[in-house]
């Protein structure tokens, strides 16, 4: 039972990683997408995901669920060692949500929209960093032992190597967006657009993950021997790689389907997501001090994991049929 | 400030601003449910205007009740990971219903907000149903895991570890039935009397307005029934408190002695330093008969628990009086609104009903923010009650003052945008015409 909550752990993760992500990305394009096509960007956004970014971002809730429900002690210690990132990620997650509701549903469409959008924007940019930056501090390692206030509270995710795969994050999603919108909008010209934000963010996405491979070695985690000493990240890289040269390939000739080059898309932060699990699986945390917390180590007791993995499924079976009916009716019926 | 009291406050900020958010996406989907389905029924145009007006204040407000409530789930740990390390997997069952029921709602109101005119008008009716069923049901449960840090059931405390841990006796604790219900009136009452007090406004501005009037008519029977309804679960939970919870009770009516023929006290000034009240009006033997049904039961006060344990009385004392009081005038108009409907068979009162109504608008609100300081104040020193104390399971990290401030300036400006976007929506309904 511990692994079907794993399991959906992981699933949650990804997926929260993909519609979030495009969700995230679509609003940090915003501030790169040229003027004259702002306005466009932003009716196709709105248009895209009003009816389903609420689902999308229930994705998290159902990660912190089973955290805090099946591993306590990794919940609280990231909750104590991360409290500004997550805090700064939270007003993120408010400041986004809000302003895209807000300048959604206001009957009245005037100037302040302006101002919403620039939230919606930069609270969008801001989230990925900051999760990023979260994932760097758990693996670099936060420093419980620590004299002063920042080291023990600041310094572990406040770092470049952090930042780093901060940034990748956020290409990662502003990819994301780029390629699902593509699928979305009917126009060529448009369409012609997110090909090159598309293009631009892998660029983008290529550089920072250099980057972080680079930055690792100033750490006490290079990840350079860490990463191909192990077969599975080793190969999900590669697949990525793969997916990667076909996806340059063929989108210009625009032969693939929007489906393939989701699809795409998905499988390679999917296999980004599985490269990196495979190169931290069990631990969840390091500590500067070389202790390690296990995620297998700190699961609850059986009857907790058992309840939850029971809610898991059976819930999955009731939610599951109507969010792929939503998907359907809104994307499909065009 | 100290740590302890900055992360009180600011869960306390959190958690109000997110119950007004709540019960607004657990009570506006039914009234939506009436008129979208009268529309169904009549093909009135005024009744499709009117689930439409409505659901658009719906989409902000229930998206602003969603990422609060994300900051929610987020600040359990940030806060307070002292006590989530055991609380978690003892009632995370309830939080994963309600993550799931949450999942359920968010999907529906998508469904709903985006379906016009895009499904079948049956299977959008529905999907208000889903989206009300779906949030009474996560409020349901996210209020039992509460009632659980009042009535702690399900485990064995041992060296300050919990062993032979029961998810379902814990979520099933003894209060969870009275809270939940107590919980779900008070949304319907809230939300209720705030949606006629606005119809009634704008019906006082234009008197013969037909879609203020046809509003009124649906939303003010959930908020008077309600209404009526609630001083009886009330009466339930004032019951359970005095056996399960005899301190809270006690702070709540400032009873500083235990005593027989217990007074019911209405009003006064606490004085914390001579243990007395000052100015009140005390009915003799009432407390002891609503307690336990007899006047000469006797009651606990204060002095029967030791200094340390006492939750900070005023607060809870006047929060109670403060909840009781709105909660006595709103159901006592609700009566009077019954009693003048069978005598007259007509719906829509008097100008000077519909100005007490509009008075009456933030009442049920001011009750609930009340009785959930009395929940919660009530219940300090402890956070989990009689097992852990709130300043042990506090956050290490200290500087917690800056995170309140942050949040403070955060939920600030949120409400002032809220509000305006508010105005605004009323003022796009008004004026349209019929």
């Amino acid at each position: 039972m511990l692994w079907v909550v794993l399991g959906f752990l992981v699933v949650s993760l990804l997926f929260y990683c993909v519609l979030g992500g495009a969700d995230f990305g679509a609003g940090a394009l915003e501030l790169f997408v040229p003027k004259k096509n702002r306005k466009r960007h932003e009716e196709l956004v709105n248009h895209v995901m009003g009816p389903v970014w609420e689902a999308n971002h229930i994705w998290l809730i159902i990660i912190i669920v089973i955290l805090f429900n099946a591993f306590p002690s990794v919940y609280t210690q990231y909750s104590i060692y991360f409290h500004i990132p997550l805090t700064l990620m939270l007003i993120g997650i408010v400041f986004r949500g809000c302003a895209f509701t807000f300048r959604n549903y206001d009957t009245i469409k005037d100037d302040t929209h302006r101002y919403y959008s620039y939230a919606f924007a930069f609270s969008s940019l801001l989230t990925p960093i900051m999760f990023g930056m979260i994932l760097g501090g758990m693996f670099f390692g936060v420093n419980p032992d620590a004299p002063t206030y920042y080291q023990r509270y600041i310094t572990s995710w406040f770092n470049l190597p952090s930042f780093s795969i901060g940034v990748f994050v956020l290409s990662l999603f502003a990819y994301l967006a780029s390629v699902y919108l593509v699928g979305e909008t009917g126009e060529k010209v448009a369409r012609g657009y997110y090909i090159r934000y598309a293009q631009k963010t892998s660029v983008v996405m290529l550089l920072s993950g250099v980057l972080v491979f680079l930055l690792s070695e100033t750490t006490n985690h290079p990840l350079i021997k860490i990463f191909f000493s192990n077969p599975t990240s080793v190969i999900c890289f590669m697949f990525a790689t793969v997916l990667t040269i076909i996806f340059w390939l063929n989108i210009k000739r625009g032969k693939m389907t929007e489906w393939t080059i989701r699809l795409i898309a998905g499988s390679q932060v999917a296999f980004v997501l599985f490269a990196w699990l495979a190169v931290i699986f069990p631990i969840v945390l390091f500590y500067r001090n070389g202790a390690k917390l296990s995620i297998i180590d700190s699961a609850a007791p059986f009857v907790t994991i058992n309840i939850l993995a029971w809610a898991l499924i059976l819930g999955s079976l009731l939610f599951l049929p109507i969010l792929y009916y939503l998907i359907r009716v809104f994307k499909v019926t065009k | 400030m100290t740590d302890l009291l900055s992360a009180r406050l600011q869960m306390s900020l959190t958690l109000g601003f997110h119950i007004i958010f709540a019960c607004v996406g657990m009570v506006m989907p039914f009234l939506m449910v009436a008129s979208h389905g009268l529309w169904l029924k009549t093909k009135e145009p005024v009744y499709y205007e009117m689930a439409r007006a409505w659901s658009k204040g719906v989409a902000i407000l229930f998206a602003t009740g969603a990422v609060s409530g994300t900051v929610l789930s987020f600040e359990l740990g940030l806060l307070w990971p002292g006590f989530m390390q055991h609380a978690g997997p003892i009632i995370g069952m309830p939080f994963s219903f309600e993550g799931t029921a949450f999942f359920v709602e968010a999907i529906a109101i998508g469904f709903y907000l985006y379906g016009w005119k895009k499904v079948d008008p049956y299977i959008h009716w529905l999907s208000a149903w889903l989206v009300g069923i779906s949030g009474i049901a996560s409020g349901i449960f996210v209020v039992a895991a509460n009632s659980w840090m009042n009535a702690p059931t399900g485990f064995d405390w041992v060296n300050n570890q919990a062993i032979n841990i029961d998810p379902v006796k814990a979520m099933f604790n003894d209060a969870w039935f009275s809270q939940s219900l107590h919980m779900i009136i008070a949304a319907f009452e809230a939300v209720g009397f705030a949606v006629v007090g606005v119809h009634a406004y704008f019906l006082l501005k234009e008197p013969k307005n037909v879609f203020h009037t046809k509003a009124i008519k649906i939303v003010i029977w959930f908020a008077v029934i309600a209404a009526i309804l609630q001083p009886i679960s009330g009466d339930r939970s004032a019951k359970e408190i005095a056996v399960r919870q005899p301190i809270k009770l006690a702070a709540s009516e400032a009873d500083f002695k235990t005593q027989n023929y217990a007074p019911l006290r209405v009003g006064g000034i606490v004085d914390m330093i001579h243990e007395k009240v000052n100015g009140d009006i005390e009915i003799p033997g009432v407390l002891s008969f609503l307690a336990f049904s007899r006047f000469n039961a006797q009651v606990k006060g204060l002095d029967d628990f030791p200094k340390e344990n006492w939750p900070p009385v005023p607060i809870v004392h006047y929060a109670f009086e403060l909840m009781v009081a709105c909660g006595t005038l709103l159901a006592l108009i609700g009566l009077v609104f019954i009693v003048r409907f069978y005598m007259k068979k007509d719906i829509i009162p008097k100008r000077w009903f519909l100005k007490l109504l509009v008075f009456c608008a933030p009442l049920g609100f001011i009750a609930l923010e009340a009785g959930w300081t009395v929940t919660e104040v009530g219940r300090q020193p402890w956070i989990i009650y009689g097992i852990m104390k709130t300043k042990d399971a506090v956050t290490p990290m200290p500087g917690l003052i800056v995170p309140f401030i942050a949040f403070t300036l955060l939920y600030v400006f949120l409400a002032v945008n809220v509000t305006w976007l508010m105005v605004r929506q009323f003022k796009a309904v008004t004026n349209k015409s019929y």
